[in-house]
């Protein structure tokens, strides 16, 4: 059963004095447990938009919410509390309060009138504390924390309200690399635990190589779903993403950026990695890769060797090759 | 593993609050032993345990006059105090204080009219029996309901509390203009009575006011308590309160409520006192170095009353027949204080994102 | 004077300033008046000289006799006074607050509609002011600077200081009808009239440093936490001496008002045998109303509490305010039949009474 429903789904803005602005509209989708969906698409499509109508902070424009077998609108703020977690890219108020204290705040919807912790609620926070490995920090106050740590944290809080479904939104914007794959093991493990995750995101590599599914939205289309992998080979991403002007490396999953030519064409051999990167080095100066070129480079690990008519000559690494070049 | 940190934090923080009651017990004989006139301390203490000084007039002094005074200073400390903390986290706004929706400008302006229209000073007392200081606790008290009233109602309306903050500037704006309206065409005694008034006093109080006023601040301070999770949770800030589960709007309310119980009550007995109630959660928060309200009410109920024993003590120059309006006091020495406090800190910013 | 502290400021020289609409040539009148008692003016054979205008000030004013005025302006209930006792009341022709005056004679001039009504004194109607063309303003100064005095005189119309106000002595103040008595060209109205106030004043000074005790008094009320009242060299402080009393802040040198805290108060004067001058509170039930502890004092107690207002206006004002400057012996002999009735047996009070 799924977790999440949107059954003909509309989406957008109702103003008073203006008419409706519709965003997105008989939108379809459902999310069940231990599923990892991207939900990407240009800015403006609506993304933040849908994220705020399933959460109940805006209302819909038509069509139906179901959480499980609920509608949106007959559950209160504490039962849907209790079913769905955000975390978002907006940083608390207070940084004076300590990491266990905010975690505390999480459990909101179980706790007593004055807040008091009982056992269930700190078998939770321990639990949200375990999964997200900040035992360390427990103590600690907000502002003393990195921006990874802190995202970790603020994931650590919707743990620990225990909801089946979480919603994300850009969780790994403006972290470093290492944070950034911590953050998506992290959510790997989750999902791998039952719950269901909602990404909405920019990042191709969480789209691509974290989630099972991707949602794309786009202006004045129906919603495109499917496997990332789908998506990508019969070209939707391309399309939806409006990539289409720069190509997108179906094989490596990277994005080309065409780089002005110069006129210079030469071949490669070598060992693939090594190839991958001369490749790369090459074209954004402007060297064209040509099978058929007079000038040949042969690459192995520590090596490079440019053999043209006239002379050979060798190199320990690309950035010295690059000046054979001028 | 969290079991282990809750337990060693509330042993440090039980420990803080018993060692806080303690000092705040030691402000209250202090404020109480000191005064204009010199009582010997084994005159007070045989006041304490026996109910008599030895000298009549130190009796009367010491039960009329200073233990009024010295509880009046701990209820109104730790109400302004506490509402000041409410305002400032409803709309994180650190500059936010308990008088922030206008609350005391509306018992300002219930005061001018019952002055300056006569009543304070003319016939219709002596003919209606109330006593004059009835009258004033009175029309300040009609004066705050009727902003709180107007507030609450916009509450209801709004989405933004922002909003809400600002149509408060603006009532007290449109009060003071009001009342200075009605002093420009008074008459001297009316205006010295009004000027007075809005020195602030914390000893003008009697045992039958004090009746009515320990219950209904209490009475707040226990709502102050109550509110204080979801105040907490506010601390995340709005979205993230609303995916909690927090109603907003309702919440909102509440607060709003309890703040004028406790401001409005505090202003209606006392006139306004200015500056403790912004300045007093800023000096918990740095001194005891946390946010959670859960902590920082009672440490503010504490601190405040005791904080404010010490101001009401300076103000009476003890030892000198004259005495210092309080309101002069509480921000000539809470002014310094804080800028030291904050000077060792070095500043807010890991308090509050803006 | 009502008895706060209000106080206007303006410098008139005249000297070389009058306007050419002014009809005045000098009448060349020489003055000559004796001042004893009051120490804040004098009076030359041609000046009368205002030694300190307002409070605080570092020169003396010298105002030279020039024609009597026929239509004046006054500020103060106490200048009213002076001038019904020299019988020049009819050529008052504006006042502030109209409401505050006592006297019926003056009262019927109001409603007769010859005394217009200036608005509040603090910011009187200057338009009014100058379309009833006075040609004298009596004013008074607290000591800042008052834009208002200084418009009068922009635009032409002499304005003289009085300092009355500032005299510390009984008999001090009273002697100031002699000031209006040499604008007014009334010189020996004065000097009788004072000499006869003076007379009755001695005597009954004599007749009460007989009296065998001297009864204790507490003066003054709370004002937030404040009490209010005189200081040693007051010119109320002065009656009670005078009256065979012993103002409990006697030794105090200075002649304002002092703000002491309810308990110095109740420590030196809880026992007291007379509060004499409650301000604005004129029933027992009201000073209680305002603040229970007045009730453990023992003036209250055994009901010896009095106040200034016996004779009110109909409107609302004082008569102690208005009168009883110039009639020290008036107050003095209240005060003795106050604390020592059986020296004055078939004397009624004029401004005080017992509070009910």
């Amino acid at each position: 059963m799924s977790l999440l429903e949107t059954r003909s789904l509309s989406i957008g803005y109702s103003q008073k004095t203006a008419p409706q602005k519709v965003l997105q509209k008989d939108v379809s989708l459902s999310i069940s447990p231990g599923e990892i969906i991207s939900l990407m698409g240009q800015n403006g499509v609506g993304k933040t938009t849908f994220v705020k109508t399933i959460s109940g902070l805006i209302p819909k424009l038509g069509g139906e919410v179901y959480y499980q077998n609920d509608q949106l609108e007959d559950l209160s703020a504490n039962d849907l509390a209790r079913r769905l977690s955000i975390v978002l890219t907006e940083k608390p108020y207070s940084h004076n309060i300590s990491v266990l204290e905010l975690i505390a705040i999480g459990r909101h919807p179980y706790s007593n009138w004055m807040g008091v912790l009982r056992a269930q609620d700190k078998e939770a926070i321990d639990w949200a504390i375990n999964e997200t490995h900040i035992n360390y920090l427990a103590d600690k106050k907000l502002y003393e924390l990195s921006d990874g740590q802190l995202q970790k944290v603020m994931i650590a809080r919707a743990l620990a309200q225990e909801t089946d479904l979480i919603i994300l939104d850009e969780p790994a914007a403006h972290l470093d690399l290492y944070n950034k794959i911590e953050v998506m093991t992290l959510l790997r493990n989750i999902a791998q635990k039952g719950k269901g995750i909602l990404i909405s995101t920019h990042d191709m590599q969480i789209s691509t190589q974290l989630s099972d599914k991707l949602w794309l939205f786009n202006f004045n289309e129906p919603v495109q779903q499917g496997a990332p992998e789908d998506l990508i080979l019969d070209g939707t991403l391309e399309k939806t993403l409006y990539l289409q002007d720069y190509g997108y490396d179906m094989i490596h999953g990277s994005i080309h950026i065409g780089m002005p030519e110069n006129g210079t064409s030469v071949a490669l051999e070598g060992p693939e990695d090594v190839l991958f990167w001369t490749n790369q080095a090459l074209r954004r100066n402007g060297i064209k890769i040509s099978q058929s070129a007079d000038t040949i480079i042969s690459c192995s690990q520590r090596e490079w060797i440019v053999r043209s008519s006239e002379s050979s000559q060798h190199y320990t690494s690309i950035g010295e090759l690059l000046t054979y070049f001028g | 593993m969290i079991t282990q940190f809750l337990e060693a934090s509330q042993n440090k923080w039980t420990k803080v609050l018993i060692g806080l009651a303690v000092v705040l017990v030691l402000c209250f004989l202090i404020n109480v032993a000191l005064g204009s006139v010199t009582i010997p301390f084994e005159s007070l203490i045989g006041f304490i345990t026996s109910g008599s000084s030895g000298q009549a007039s130190w009796d009367m002094i010491l039960s009329n006059f200073r233990l009024p005074k010295a509880i009046t200073a701990m209820l109104v400390g730790s109400a302004l105090g506490v509402s000041g903390l409410q305002m400032q986290t409803l709309f994180r706004n650190p500059l936010a204080g308990p008088y922030i929706l206008g609350i005391s400008s509306g018992a300002g302006l219930g005061v001018a009219i019952a002055i300056f229209l006569g009543f304070y000073l003319g016939g219709f007392l002596e003919l209606s029996g109330i006593g004059r200081s009835w009258l004033l606790v009175a029309s300040a008290g009609a004066g705050s309901f009727l902003v709180l009233l107007i507030i609450s109602l916009a509450a209801t309306r709004l989405k933004d509390s922002i909003t809400l903050l600002i149509i408060g500037l603006m009532f007290g704006a449109a009060a003071g203009a009001l009342v200075s309206i009605l002093q420009f065409f008074s008459q001297a005694e009316n205006i010295q009575a009004y000027v007075i008034w809005s020195f602030g006093s914390l000893g003008s109080l009697s045992w039958s006011e004090l009746y009515v006023f320990i219950p209904v601040i209490l009475i707040g301070l226990l709502g102050s308590v109550l509110l204080s999770k979801p105040l907490n949770t506010l601390l995340l800030g709005e979205n993230y309160a609303i995916s909690l589960g927090l109603n907003i709007k309702k919440i909102r309310l509440l607060i709003i409520i309890n703040t004028a119980i406790l401001a409005g009550t505090v202003t209606a007995f006392c006139g306004p006192i200015a500056f403790f109630g912004v300045a007093l959660p800023h000096l918990t928060r740095m001194l005891f170095n946390t946010s959670n309200h859960l902590l920082l009410t009672p440490l503010i109920i504490l601190f405040g009353s005791g904080l404010m024993l010490i101001f009401d003590f300076i103000a009476q120059l003890p030892g000198m027949e004259a005495t210092l309006p309080i309101n002069a006091v509480t921000a000539l020495f809470g002014a310094p204080f804080v800028i030291y406090i904050l000077l060792r800190k070095k500043n807010l910013n890991y308090a509050y994102q803006s | 004077m009502k008895g706060s502290r209000f106080y206007f400021l303006a410098i008139l020289i005249i000297a070389g300033c009058t306007p050419p609409q002014e009809k005045e040539q000098s009448t060349g009148r020489t003055l000559n008046t004796q001042v004893k008692f009051a120490r804040k003016f004098a009076v030359e054979e041609n000046a009368i000289i205002v030694k300190e205008p307002w409070p605080g000030a570092v020169a003396p004013i010298s105002y030279a006799p020039d024609t009597p005025p026929q239509r004046v302006v006054v500020t103060s209930t106490t200048h009213l006074a002076y001038l019904e006792m020299l019988g020049v009341e009819d050529r008052i022709v504006g006042f502030p607050s109209t409401q505050y005056i006592t006297s019926p004679v003056i009262r019927k001039l109001v409603n007769d509609g010859k005394i217009t009504d200036l608005g509040p004194d603090g910011s009187m109607n200057l338009e009014l002011l100058i379309s009833l063309a006075p040609d004298a303003v009596f004013a008074f100064d607290m000591g800042s600077e008052s834009t208002t005095l200084d418009k009068i005189e922009e635009s032409g119309i002499p304005v003289f200081y009085n300092a009355d106000f500032l005299e510390t002595s009984s008999l001090g103040r009273a002697e100031w009808i002699k000031f209006f008595g040499a604008f007014f060209d009334k010189e020996k109205e004065a000097d009788s009239i004072f000499t006869s106030i003076v007379q009755r004043y001695d005597s009954l000074k004599t007749l009460a440093a007989d009296a065998q005790n001297q009864p204790t008094i507490v003066s003054g009320v709370m004002y937030g936490d404040t009490w209010f009242l005189p200081g040693g060299q007051n010119w109320a402080a002065e009656f009670y001496r005078d009256a065979g009393g012993r103002y409990l802040w006697e030794n105090d040198s200075t002649s304002g008002w002092l703000e002491i805290s309810f308990e110095s108060v109740f420590e030196k004067a809880g026992e007291a045998d007379f509060w004499i001058g409650t301000s604005t509170f004129n029933t027992k039930k009201e000073l209680a109303g305002q603040d229970t502890r007045y009730t453990h004092f023992k003036a209250f107690k055994v009901d010896e509490v009095y106040n200034y207002n016996k004779r009110l206006g109909p409107t609302g004002g004082y008569d102690f305010f208005e009168s009883a400057y110039t009639r020290p012996d008036r107050v003095l002999a209240d005060l003795i039949f106050i604390l020592h009735p059986e020296l004055l047996p078939d004397y009624d009070t004029y401004y005080f009474q017992k509070l009910p």
